[in-house]
């Protein structure tokens, strides 16, 4: 077989009535990686991940699994990869073990290797204390670690997880990414997609920036980190300030010879987010210029970029504000109507 | 039809791996028989741990047998035909309305499966296109607007 990847998507969109999910997402995920897809809910994340496992057929574009296409051979693909989704989906009345069965039965297992596969995942995974008791009992942590046991059970070669550790406890998430960690040892590729940067900063190998259905950076962390460059500012001129005195102090910050670039917060009360060159005196110089324009400081604060400024310079907000811009425009009532057609 | 499947072999990577393998099961082949009586036995196991549902299906048509029988056991002769007693005239409906309650309640596991996403596990899996989960499958789908 050639040097495929191990995930190809190109020009991937996705529409649900008026809504547009996936505008136009590409990218690739080489072999043995973990790649973090990262963005606020409803940026068309999850739509991908389901687009890429067959769960729902995209509108245009290509997706491949190892060189095979999804859309022309779902069967065959499905065979490659292993899905662990954002809910946990177990059936409460079967234990943990039974569990396992039906999902070694559906790939198909060798019935002389399940309870040997079986048995290995439940101690990879710290399992075999509840085994044998309902999933029903199960607490959160529990139930998304037999979640990644089933989708692991068959040793698929991509193994795609919708937000991995959403709701789960720090312990859990570090229990957790230590396994993916373990995995991507043993050359299994993971995509990934999550809504925390430190998740996406501690495991991706690789990142996609989704926003608006639509990646707006990708690179490794570091690269996207560099890529903009610069210390961050962030700048209060009041706790809620005018837009006019937030662009009086943006044009006179930007006229200081150390500041790059000027970005108005509207979300966070007009603040002032600037990138500024990495110099010991930049905080010092600003507030003296600031005190020269005649500018009240409420707040300032100095730090290394992350991965939330490389969101925050693509598209004019932080992650956090996205996700509350997102949480205010959904309709539970309505997306509940639609999941069930 | 026979097919067999092999496995990647992760330490090879996508290297490990022939597309000539990468055939899908046939209908009735090993793999199909082996699916279908995986999905069967969670069903039993359901019915075993949760079998309200088989008492429902048991106590209700017997239920309308008696109830209905003696309330309407005085009624005049030849109400219900005259080549009939009212007991097989009954009988007769309890056991079209047993088959369709029952009908019923058989779909209602697949809904619960699909409110509560275990449906989605069973779609992922690389299952002969003929399983009756099928009609879920997006390439059957009509086209979205």
């Amino acid at each position: 077989m050639s040097m495929a990847p191990a995930v190809l998507v190109e020009h991937v969109q996705k529409r649900y009535g008026k809504i547009e999910a996936v505008k136009d997402v590409s990218f690739q995920v080489e072999t043995g990686v973990i790649f973090g897809l990262l963005g606020p809910n409803g940026a068309g994340k999850t739509t991908t991940l389901r687009c890429l496992c067959t769960l729902a057929a995209p509108d245009a574009g290509r997706i491949e699994i190892a060189g095979v296409s999804v859309l022309a051979q779902p069967k065959v693909a499905r065979q490659l990869l292993g899905y662990v989704a954002q809910e946990v989906a177990l059936d409460k009345v079967l234990t943990g073990r039974e569990l396992l069965q039906l999902q070694a039965a559906l790939y198909h297992l060798p019935k002389v290797k399940i309870a040997e596969r079986i048995d290995s995942a439940l101690q990879l995974l710290g399992l075999e204390p509840w085994a044998d008791q309902k999933t029903g009992t199960y607490s959160g942590g529990l139930r998304k670690r037999l979640d990644l046991a089933a989708g692991l059970l068959h040793e698929p070669m991509v193994l795609v997880l919708d937000e991995p550790t959403v709701g789960l406890d720090i312990e859990s998430r570090k229990v957790i990414w230590d396994f993916l960690r373990q995995l991507r040892e043993r050359g299994t590729t993971i995509l990934l997609t999550s809504h925390y940067l430190e998740e996406i900063d501690a495991l991706a190998d690789r990142v996609a920036i989704i926003d608006r259905g639509q990646v707006i950076a990708e690179g490794t962390p570091s690269e996207l980190k560099d890529r903009v460059g610069g210390d961050r500012i962030t700048l209060r001129i009041r706790e809620f300030t005018p837009v006019a005195e937030a662009e009086q102090a943006r044009a006179m910050a930007k006229d200081l010879p150390f500041v790059q670039d000027v970005i108005i917060n509207s979300d966070q009360g007009n603040s002032l987010n600037l990138v500024v060159n990495p110099q010991s005196d930049s905080l010092l110089e600003l507030q003296k210029a600031l005190k020269a324009a005649n500018l009240p400081i409420f707040g300032i604060a100095q730090s290394r970029p992350s991965l939330d400024d490389v969101y925050l310079s693509a598209t004019g907000r932080t992650l956090l504000d996205a996700e509350m811009a997102a949480a205010s425009k959904r309709d539970p009532k309505a997306e509940r109507k639609q999941s069930m057609r | 039809m026979t097919t067999t499947s092999v496995k990647p072999n992760l330490s090879q990577g996508i290297a490990g791996i022939t597309q000539a393998n990468l055939t899908p099961p046939g209908l009735f082949s090993p793999e199909f028989v082996q699916e279908t009586l995986a999905l069967a036995k969670r069903l039993f196991i359901q019915l075993q741990r949760r079998p309200s549902t088989l008492i429902a299906g048991i106590v209700q048509p017997l239920m309308w047998l008696v109830l209905f029988g003696a309330l309407f056991k005085n009624v005049p002769q030849g109400m219900f035909g005259v080549s009939q007693s009212y007991g097989q005239f009954l009988c007769a409906g309890v056991i079209v309305f047993t088959a369709f309650s029952g009908a019923l309640n058989a779909g209602l596991p697949v809904m619960f499966d699909r409110e509560f996403g275990f449906l989605n596990r069973l779609l992922v899996a690389p299952s002969h296109p003929d399983f009756p989960s099928f009609w879920h499958r997006p390439s059957l789908l009509p086209p979205s607007a």
